[in-house]
């Protein structure tokens, strides 16, 4: 906890005198970068190996006891896996289209239609309001398992199946991402919105004028969630036709075909890991960049 | 006057459910509806035809009783109410070790040192990992991964196995003794398994810490607080509900994420068994997360008892 009182001494200082960094003993700042590289280093490890290892040639995967670093870096493994893809029903164009198009619809229209659900969840008051609040919070608890077989049914009902609203609207009956913008929301301050509403703004307008803006960080981080989380998912439930799937499921499909195609699984991996990782950068920078220069208040 | 403001109250519901309403419906189609028809199935006998499936309700067209699913799991199981005991006791210890330590961490990176947007990122990557391809990558690592014989493990279930055999292997090598080895080993794992699990919550507090204004801890000290008191007064009670947030996170994504047979959540993993693999028993599956789900859902309620009731501490 003495690093707790560190952080907010160095809060203060900074203010202060302008250089923050500078004002903190040095026991405090090594003690905290020690802290975190020692954490850092067990979210690092994975990661580094899955990047390292699509670079390693078959039989250094393979080596016992297993070897950290590649010897001799190549290619191979991505070349294998672009002539797999190659021979594949439809063309990788595709599937990459397929992916990006639900996750980027997807996750624009669940952000919005989450925020909006969430904004009378944490403003409003009435009994009924209050009722659907529980529904969220029970609603999360549950595992998709429990109603696979049954959402399937009502796919093929509405005539769904093997179309994108398949992969997409699902996604879109989620509660975890209203009940996160909820638990945001309810931080603005009251007054500014009466404020807001005596100067004769609408509530559509507070919506989008105040609270979205107000809780930027919170959106930008379900931007996260949502989209990692439709773009690393298969759909074969709901989507079996070919030139409907998204990338992840072809991707499985290479990855789980056992050791000869063991270097393309590697390759898998590092590929589908960096566009979830570009929206995080982007989004993060930008919540920072937020940070800097409104300091959200 | 009271009139007035009733009114005002109702178009303001009104309005409230405008914008409840296309979440809403989403989640009736699909999240409601499925839910009813899997409590159907939990109460019945489900034959698998070559068209289909075939329901029968217990007790109404078929001689069984109703609840004859759960009688059986609660009574004649012998693995099923062991495995949700340990996948609770697994919880509770994730739940506590993980909030405490993913606040500690947030709050070390929300103040300003070189290199933290650098950190913020290395703090996301379990998020990524823990989904999706890479996750089942993972998974048929750790299936297959206690022996030495299993090789046709995937190349990303190499990075687990790394973490604990090329530890192992460098201290033996190095004449530790057994004894020793197999406690760094288990504890390595142990943090490993935590620390990997805190990428989404680190992410949620610092969204939290991101909206405290530098001029309330300014004011404070001011008035003479320390930093002890300004955690406590200022930055706890901002933080609180997302305190509750990520206990709720920390709970469903630990009773959510998939284990193996002895590994992570056994529990998930029986059901899974029950009703995708081999044995195909969907009523039976069906029965078993309904209790699943009773349980998560007295977790939730004990920590909303506990610390998630909007504002009791915050207005004091």
């Amino acid at each position: 906890m003495s690093l707790i009182n560190k952080h907010n001494k160095h809060i203060f200082q900074k203010k202060r005198t302008g250089q923050g960094t500078l004002s903190r003993s040095a026991g405090g700042t090594a003690a905290i970068l020690a802290f975190l590289a020692l954490a850092g280093m067990f979210m690092v490890l994975p990661v580094l190996y899955t990047v390292v290892t699509a670079f390693k040639p078959l039989h250094e995967m393979f080596y016992w006891p297993p070897r950290f670093f590649v010897r001799e870096p190549t290619l191979a493994n991505f070349t294998m896996l672009f002539e797999i893809v190659q021979d594949m029903w439809a063309p990788l164009e595709r599937y990459v289209f397929n992916s990006v198009f639900v996750s980027a619809l997807g996750t624009a229209l669940y952000v919005f239609v989450a925020s909006m659900a969430a904004y009378p969840l944490a403003k409003y008051r009435s009994k009924v309001l209050e009722g659907i609040y529980w529904v969220v919070v029970l609603a999360i608890m549950f595992r998709p398992e429990v109603t696979r077989i049954p959402q399937y049914v009502i796919m093929s009902g509405l005539g769904l199946v093997n179309t994108y609203a398949a992969l997409i609207l699902p996604a879109l009956a989620s509660s975890f991402g209203v009940f996160l913008m909820r638990q945001f929301m309810t931080e603005v301050p009251v007054a500014m919105l009466e404020a807001a509403r005596i100067d004769g703004a609408s509530e559509y307008v507070i919506f989008f004028g105040l609270m979205l803006p107000m809780t930027r960080p919170a959106w930008l981080t379900l931007i996260i969630f949502t989209f990692t989380q439709l773009w690393n998912m298969n759909g074969a439930e709901y989507v079996y036709e070919e030139s409907m799937k998204p990338l992840a499921a072809v991707f499985a499909q290479i990855a789980s075909a056992g050791i000869a195609r063991a270097g393309a699984g590697a390759a898998v991996a590092l590929l589908m890991m960096v566009p979830p990782y570009a929206v995080f950068i982007f989004s993060q920078s930008s919540v920072m960049e937020t940070m800097a220069h409104t300091g959200i208040k | 006057m009271s009139k007035g403001y009733l009114t005002l109250r109702r178009r303001e519901a009104l309005h409230g459910y405008m914008f409840i309403l296309p979440w809403f419906i989403g989640m009736l189609l699909f999240f409601a509806a499925p839910l009813v028809e899997s409590f159907i199935y939990s109460l019945s006998e489900v034959k698998s035809t070559g068209q289909g499936f075939q329901v029968l309700i217990n007790g109404v067209d078929n001689g069984k009783g109703l609840w004859d699913n759960y009688r059986h799991m609660l009574l004649a199981d012998a693995n099923f109410p062991q495995q949700l005991a340990i996948t609770a006791r697994d919880t509770a210890a994730a739940v506590i070790v993980i909030t405490m330590f993913s606040l500690f961490t947030a709050v070390m990176l929300h103040a300003g040192f070189k290199g933290r947007n650098l950190y913020r990122a290395v703090f996301f990557f379990p998020v990524i990992m823990a989904t999706g391809v890479i996750y089942l990558l993972i998974q048929e690592g750790l299936a297959g991964g206690e022996t030495l014989s299993s090789t046709n493990f995937s190349d990303a279930g190499n990075a687990f196995m790394f973490k604990v055999t090329s530890i192992r292997d460098i201290m033996i090598r190095g004449g530790v003794s057994a004894g020793f080895v197999e406690f760094v080993t288990t504890l390595v794992n142990l943090i490993f398994s935590f620390v990997s699990k805190s990428g989404v919550q680190i992410l949620l507090f610092l969204s939290g810490l991101a909206k405290i204004p530098q001029s309330h801890y300014e004011a404070a000290k001011m008035e003479g607080a320390n930093s002890w008191e300004s955690f406590w007064k200022i930055t706890f009670p901002v933080i609180s509900p997302i305190i509750f947030l990520n206990v709720v996170y920390t709970m469903l994504d630990s009773f959510i994420t998939y284990g193996t047979e002895k590994f992570g959540n056994v529990t998930l993993y029986a059901i899974q068994q029950m009703g995708f693999g081999k044995v195909m028993r969907f009523d039976y599956a069906a029965a078993m997360s309904w209790v699943y789900t009773a349980m998560i859902i007295m977790f939730v309620l004990a920590a909303y008892i506990l610390i998630g009731r909007p504002s009791s501490k915050v207005t004091e």
